[in-house]
């Protein structure tokens, strides 16, 4: 499994089908990030759509390419904070939808909405750990190889990040 | 005792589930890079990668909240209304005029200037309406929707066409209900009005009006001010703006205005002509009886898709509510728990209320359609109280996610609501059903109080 560095490193190369594997192996992170903070998962999706792009499009400014995790989310919460400014609070007739006048859909249920909204205020490495691990189903050593970081430092990483979220879900 | 971790870890796995329910970006991210070009090496940057990422927008419908007024003259006299029963005084209301403006940023039009887009409705019981459309998929654009229970015609500006045909009034008289206790509260206020609170008096056209205001605001962001303007004689708000105010200037702006707002009026004269504009192409579509619903919505979560299609507050006792569950590769999809007999308590989907009293959902019926199986059901609070304001949600959930509903029922007029709960009902009907197949609001009734009374 090649690292996060090693596929920056690629696609700034001019392999651009190792973005889609960046892609592939962070857009649940992004989704949930933008997820917590739109609320819904239609505009999540847009906002984590647009944020690889973002991200594809900055690259070059990206010094270290094993910090490419934390450095999307932040890309992510950046543009999901800037479109929650702007999204709907005032409900209109929508040209396309004339008939939809009431439901609000698309939403995460209150609990889980909660903890994903504990999980993005972590340090963006922590985030990272679990979501790798909760969101993606890799092992600890899938996680070291990817984040290019010794399993040691992920197991710890990982503890830090239960005790602190169990601290901001008030379960300590 | 499962462990703090363990319960932790499952929480975190069942979210993990949600995330992964959603299809992968990868294809679409790749095919719009694709049109950005090769990523730039180290310390260089990209001409115009903004404009691109302007055009980039969520395809939404529009705007924004809040308000404020700053000189109040101080409060003395006693109010005849407050803001709390707005929404109820509303139900009261025969008509209603609205006429204003939406205000978008240079940016949010993703055009090179502010644009203001005027608007209008006008929405008159049982059946009648006439609403300005707002699209913002790429630019911002507008049209009209307008039925009178006969005719109905649907304009739009930006393609220059138009759809006539004609309606059935049980679509325009919902529409109407919905646009009452649904839309219109919604555009007024933004928000509940226990969220409000009032912070003076002005006087509007030799009238003392009492002035309410919510805030929000947004960490690091700007903030919001939504401003009423109610009329303490009848109750009802005369005036509504949303303030905003943005980093970094934090100046405070105009982003909605409607500066008109009128019950029980005529309408503007000439407003239901149902003539095409000139040059528009228009196309022809009588309304179907399946097109026909009453508030809800619908969402997908992978290949489960949900939707409500109408659901009535039967006088505060309990809210019936017609909706149907499937999959894409399924349809329709019929679990078998949730099969009769009528009153059978169930278990899916998910209820939830924002006061924490306990409601049952109870079975009634399922029409099987050839595309839908609507499946008709009671829900019913426990304490036998009436539900008020609560706010209740439904949650379909699934092996692909979940999706939630807040409720929105329709209260309707008393003189309406028995007709409307039977009509609804047998727009799902199959054409050889028993004639007593539908319920009336009083077998609902009773049903509820056999409930109440354990005997369901």
């Amino acid at each position: 499994m090649r690292s996060d560095s090693e596929l920056t490193e690629g696609v700034l190369g001019g392999e651009p089908a190792a973005f889609a594997e960046l892609v592939r192996r962070h857009e649940r992170a992004v989704y949930g990030v933008a997820l917590a903070v739109l609320g819904d998962h239609h505009t999540a999706e847009d906002a984590a759509q647009e944020t690889f792009v973002m991200a594809y499009e900055k690259l070059g400014s990206l010094r270290n390419g094993s910090a490419f995790g934390a450095w999307v989310l932040r890309i992510a919460r950046r543009h999901a904070t800037r479109l929650a400014r702007r999204r709907p609070r005032f409900q209109t007739i929508e040209a396309t939808d004339p008939e939809s006048a009431g439901g609000r859909d698309g939403q995460l249920d209150e609990e889980l909405q909660g903890l994903l909204r504990a999980l993005v205020e972590l340090p963006p490495h922590e985030q990272r750990v679990l979501t790798l691990k909760h969101f993606d189903g890799y092992g600890v050593q899938a996680i070291a190889q990817i984040t290019g970081r010794p399993v040691g430092t992920i197991t710890k990483q990982l503890s830090r990040a239960y005790a602190r979220l169990r601290d901001r879900l008030g379960e300590r | 005792m499962m462990s703090p971790d363990s319960r932790l870890d499952q929480r975190l796995d069942r979210l993990g589930e949600v995330i992964r329910s959603r299809q992968s970006l990868a294809g679409r991210v790749m095919s719009r890079i694709e049109q950005a070009g090769p990523a730039l090496p180290r310390g260089r940057r990209r001409l115009g990668g903004k404009m691109m990422r302007s055009t980039m927008g969520l395809a939404a419908c529009i705007v924004i909240a809040v308000a404020l007024w700053g000189m109040f003259s101080p409060a003395s006299t006693p109010r005849a209304y407050g803001i709390e029963d707005v929404p109820a005084r509303m139900l009261a209301v025969d008509s209603l005029y609205v006429r204003g403006s939406l205000y978008f940023s240079a940016e949010e039009a993703r055009g090179v200037e502010a644009v203001e887009v005027p608007i209008e409705y006008y929405v008159q019981r049982p059946g009648r309406y006439w609403m300005t459309t707002v699209g913002t998929d790429d630019t911002v654009h507008t049209g009209y929707c307008a039925s009178d229970g006969r005719r109905y015609i649907n304009v739009d500006h930006k393609s220059r066409t138009c759809t006539l045909g004609s309606d059935a009034p049980l679509a325009a008289e919902l529409r109407t209900a919905s646009s009452f206790e649904v839309l219109l509260p919604q555009q007024l206020l933004g928000g509940q009005p226990s969220e409000y609170t009032r912070t003076g008096r002005r006087e509007l056209d030799g009238d003392w009006v009492d002035v309410y205001e919510r805030r929000l605001s947004f960490p690091g962001d700007g903030t919001f001010r939504h401003e009423v303007w109610l009329d303490p004689t009848t109750g009802l708000p005369v005036r509504a703006a949303i303030y905003r105010s943005d980093k970094p200037d934090g100046v405070e702006r105009l982003h909605v205005e409607l500066r008109e707002i009128a019950a029980n009026v005529d309408p503007p004269p000439g407003l239901f002509s149902f003539d095409p504009p000139a040059g528009y192409e228009v196309a022809y579509h009588d309304r179907q009886p399946d097109e026909i619903s009453g508030g809800g919505g619908s969402g997908q979560a992978g290949e489960a898709h949900c939707a409500i299609r109408f659901m009535f507050n039967l006088n505060d006792r309990g809210i019936v509510v017609c909706w149907a569950f499937w999959k894409t590769s399924e349809s329709p999809y019929l679990e078998p728990d949730l099969d009769g007999p009528t009153g059978k308590q169930l278990n899916f989907p998910e209820l939830s209320s924002a006061d924490g009293r306990r409601y049952t959902h109870h079975f009634l019926r399922v029409d099987e359609g050839a595309e839908f199986h609507w499946r008709w059901s009671l829900i019913v609070p426990t304490d036998a109280m009436p539900i008020g304001n609560d706010v209740l949600k439904l949650t379909f959930t699934s092996e692909y996610g979940s999706n939630s509903f807040a409720l929105t029922p329709l209260r309707c007029r008393p003189d309406r609501l028995g007709d409307l709960v039977m009509e609804t009902q047998k727009l799902t009907l199959p054409e050889d059903a028993p004639a007593d197949a539908a319920m009336s609001l009083q077998e609902l009734e009773l049903l509820i109080a056999d409930i109440h009374r354990g005997q369901r």
